[in-house]
């Protein structure tokens, strides 16, 4: 060590000869250095003393009370680094069975650190694989997220499957009403309403400065409302008057959901961003499962908004109307049912109910085509659970959201979403109706 | 069964035709609307060779330069006179990466206004055309690629992300115009077949890796989890990391690719967790705010005692984040000089970006547009593959000067040149780039990463 300190001070030095124009790595020594350390059996890491390692050709040191050792080279270069398991501790080991020598590239002038992990016990043959594996934490963890996801995606999804249902519109827009229900809650949570009308700004939250989540979320809800009923108003209703195909609608909804999302980006710009509120929370511990308050809540608003949708087709007259128009439009028309206000109804939930889906998978972000990012999986819930039901979109997404979280267990992530799709691919190869949809006959 | 196979097809169908419709790019004519500088009558009169102009202000007005004649092309009578040096950019301004995009935008913004403040390439005020280069999950970027190759660019600045760079390379280079990014760092250009058209002032990730690797272990990390973006800047960098990490000998556990289109991390933040490494490495854009959110709800996160580490794709994180006090302890490494040194370009950069915070890729932008502009004027031609030939030895050996004002000179007095740029001296190498950089490396405090407490740390 007293050899380091001469020649460190010797090149403080020399560099204060050289002066500052010569860059201060190419002046100062080059070592390898490294600190040793016990990982005990409760994970705590404690320092290795009197362990003896050799760089080869060069010298050795001996790891201090800290664990520390260095040996310092002479010029840059590949060197061979070398620990004597002699000399470690009782009971220790290397964790990589073994892994007793490195080889390890010094640049000039610059440290470099060569690591040898030392373990209580054993240690384990190289490419063992420590993580924790398939267990029932994870795979209850899994689930709860598997729910999360589907429930916000059925929320997503129950509005494209009533328009389906009630108008036979496949409407590939349906993601920018998600969206444009996230990027309003968003505007709303930030400004709130007097980010519309300038003069209303100093009265107190919610009318001016900005309002908390929960009413920025049922002003998003409202938004989505008019923006279903807005697009059916002047635009399906229009187009269905006119007796355009369902096919030509479908191909106007294509070019709908691109208009709408390129003027998002417009407006919203290309960033992601986050609400106000509630980001960041800390999870809660509910048994093995970790799980944040708003997610909990928010889980527990979609159960109920979806189950309270299932109730209102199958015992209110708006929902028998609904399912009436569903059956047989032109029946429906002559008994008596109102079918441009039941089309707009629906347009209306759907949206709003596709709004607050759009409010709770923003709650990690919100950003401009988020709503189109999950588009598939969408489609792939209401066709799973039957095209045109409510309860099938429920089921349909709550399959999808399990299978691709649970499916992490055993492949990448990377490939997570492309099993919701294979999933929903077998489902119809032997259930073409979907999941809870009508049998069509045959032939 | 016909009609339901009838109702999946044309469901199909309509999904392709919905993935193709992203290839419209119509938003990048919204965005980006300005379509060349602006810059004061009098440059394009003003052959600006003028001793003064050598100082580094060459950004003061330029009237205050004499007017020194058209000597600016006099040793070279054989310029075209129709040759005019037309630099298109296809940076983000939408997109995973377009908390970059207004750094880079302004920094070519402002060398465009020192090159043509200096006289210009050819006696001419060069032009620069603003692109938008989308990311990666639209087709953004190939469309403003065929905009600004019919409107005679002669290069093109961008892109930032190497997997959208990766999807117009062909096209541009083919069409025998240059590519230069400013931002591009996997390492899988320094071997692309590009008709020696592509060149970069972003060192290649080989050295990010391995600067990385050394600060994780440094900071006495033995375990490491990498959670990358499944595309050619996140492979290549978390490899060159691994290789490092393991090679000085570290333990990776878990090392996990995300697409780059999901839109929930909780699973892949699940396996960091049931992995309990020492430390955790994202490798992302902008989605990095939402991983780094779902690890600090987990208990992973920064401020838990989780050493996260981040990198140059998500050095605008705090931007993103509506509570950046969750990312205090957290570390990123960023190619970078050091910004003190530049504080005057830096300045101006944060004015001409109207108050951005992220000024990441604004030297190397800037320089970028110098190089091009130099070899151009080497050159004497506004032909891609002529300007190319010239960028290398631009870069290096000859007599070092470090604004455009200053070698243009030189240029014209027939002296080989060695430009030193704002984002380092470059000295590129024959693939193009530069074999050393220096990289900084931050740390997040309760209110963000602090530039003062930066350190730097050169690799090569």
């Amino acid at each position: 060590m007293k050899k380091l300190q001469f020649i460190s001070g010797l090149a403080i030095v020399l560099l204060s000869f050289v002066g500052l124009t010569a860059p201060a790595w190419s002046q100062t020594e080059q070592e390898i250095n490294g600190r040793l350390q016990i990982r005990t059996a409760d994970g705590e890491r404690v320092p290795a003393e009197g362990v003896i390692i050799t760089v080869d050709g060069v010298g050795e040191a001996i790891s201090d009370a800290d664990g520390v050792w260095s040996v310092s080279v002479p010029e840059p270069g590949i060197y061979t680094v070398f620990v004597d398991e002699e000399t470690l501790p009782d009971g220790v080991s290397l964790r990589t069975v073994g892994r007793s020598s490195l080889e390890v590239e010094v640049e000039a002038g610059k440290p470099k650190t060569a690591l040898f992990s030392l373990v209580e016990g054993e240690g384990t043959a190289a490419g063992t694989n420590t993580s924790e594996g398939i267990t029932g934490r994870r795979i209850a963890q899994l689930t709860v997220e598997g729910l999360k996801q589907g429930l916000y995606l059925a929320m997503a999804a129950v509005g494209l499957s009533l328009i389906y249902g009630t108008t036979g519109l496949v409407n590939f827009a349906h993601a920018e009403l998600v969206t444009w229900g996230g990027l309003m809650t968003y505007f709303f949570n930030y400004y709130g309403l007097a980010g519309m009308i300038g003069f209303l700004a100093p009265l107190p939250a919610p009318f001016g400065g900005g309002s908390n989540l929960i009413f920025a979320a049922f002003f998003g809800m409202i938004a989505g409302g008019a923006m279903g009923y807005l697009l059916d108003r002047f635009l399906f209703r229009t187009l269905r008057r006119q007796g355009v195909s369902l096919i030509a609608q479908m191909v106007i909804t294509i070019g709908l959901s691109i208009l709408m999302r390129y003027a998002f980006v417009y407006f919203f710009g290309g960033s992601p961003r986050s609400f106000r509120n509630f980001t960041a929370q800390s999870a809660i511990d509910i048994g093995p499962v970790q799980i944040t308050p708003k997610d909990l809540i928010a889980m527990g608003i979609s159960t109920v908004v979806l189950l309270a949708i299932g109730g209102l087709l199958t015992f209110t007259r708006i929902g028998k109307a609904m399912r009436a128009v569903s059956d047989n439009r032109d029946l429906a028309e002559s008994s008596g049912i109102d079918v441009q206000r039941v089309i707009s109804t629906v347009w209306i939930f759907g949206g709003s109910v596709a709004a607050l889906g759009g409010v709770f998978f923003g709650l990690d972000q919100v950003k401009w085509d988020f709503g189109f990012r999950i588009l598939l999986l969408i489609f792939a819930a209401v066709t799973l659970g039957g095209l045109g039901t409510a309860y099938g979109a429920l089921v349909g997404a709550i399959v999808i959201g399990l299978v691709v979280n649970l499916s992490t267990l055993f492949i990448d992530p990377e490939l997570k979403n492309m099993i919701a799709l294979l999933s929903m691919v077998l489902v119809l190869m032997f259930r073409p109706q979907g999941l809870l949809g009508k049998a069509e006959r045959i032939g | 069964m016909s009609k339901q196979l009838l109702k999946i097809l044309s469901l199909l169908m309509a999904l392709a035709m919905v993935g193709a419709a992203c290839g419209s790019g119509s938003a990048s004519d919204d965005a980006a609307s300005d379509d060349s500088v602006e810059t004061d009558d009098s440059a394009a009169d003003d052959s600006a060779a003028d001793d003064d102009a050598m100082e580094d202000d060459a950004m003061e007005d330029d009237d205050a330069m004499e007017d020194d004649g058209d000597d600016a092309m006099a040793d070279d009578g054989a310029v075209d006179p129709d040759a005019e040096l037309v630099i298109g950019t296809i940076l983000p301004v939408t997109g995973d990466l377009a908390f970059l995009g207004p750094a880079e935008i302004a920094g070519s913004e402002l060398a465009a206004q020192d090159i043509n403040a200096a006289g210009g390439v050819f006696g001419k005020d060069i032009v620069l055309i603003q692109g938008d280069s989308g990311d990666t999950t639209t087709d953004t970027a190939s469309v403003e690629v065929d905009r600004l190759l019919s409107e005679g660019a002669d290069a093109i600045l961008g892109a930032a992300s190497s997997a959208v760079s990766k999807t117009v390379i062909d096209k541009i280079t083919g069409a025998g115009v240059i590519q230069f990014s400013p931002a591009n760092t996997s390492p899988d250009f320094t071997t692309y077949d590009d008709n020696g058209l592509y060149f970069r002032t972003a060192p290649s990730d080989l050295l990010q890796g391995k600067v990385l690797a050394d600060e994780v272990l440094a900071q006495g990390n033995e375990t490491a989890s990498v959670l990358f973006r499944q595309e050619s800047y996140g492979t290549g960098l978390a490899d060159a990391f691994m290789e490092n990490f393991v090679a000085a000998g570290g333990t990776i556990d878990e090392f996990i690719p995300y697409a780059i289109d999901v839109e929930s991390f909780d699973a892949e933040v699940d396996t960091i967790q049931s992995a309990g490494s020492d430390a955790v490495l994202v490798i992302g854009f902008a989605e990095s705010a939402n991983i780094i959110t779902t690890m600090h709800e987990r208990g992973i996160g920064p401020t838990s005692g989780t050493n996260v580490w981040g990198v140059d794709g998500n050095a605008g994180l705090q931007g993103e984040m509506s509570d950046p006090s969750i990312l205090e302890g957290m570390s990123q490494t960023v190619p970078s000089v050091d910004l003190g040194s530049i504080s005057e370009f830096i300045d101006r950069l944060v004015t001409e970006m109207g108050g951005e915070e992220e000024t990441a890729y604004g030297a190397e932008t800037y320089d970028s547009v110098i190089i091009v502009a130099l070899a151009a004027a080497i050159a004497g031609s506004d032909g891609g593959e002529a300007i190319a030939a010239e960028i290398n030895g631009v870069t290096k050996d000859g007599t070092k000067c470090t604004t455009f004002a200053e070698c243009i000179e030189l240029v014209n007095a027939g002296t080989d040149i060695d430009y030193d740029g704002l984002g380092g001296p470059y000295e590129f190498v024959d693939a193009g780039e530069p074999a050393a950089a220096s990289f900084r490396i931050d740390t997040y405090g309760v209110d963000g990463a602090d530039a003062d407490q930066a350190r730097y740390v050169f690799a090569s």
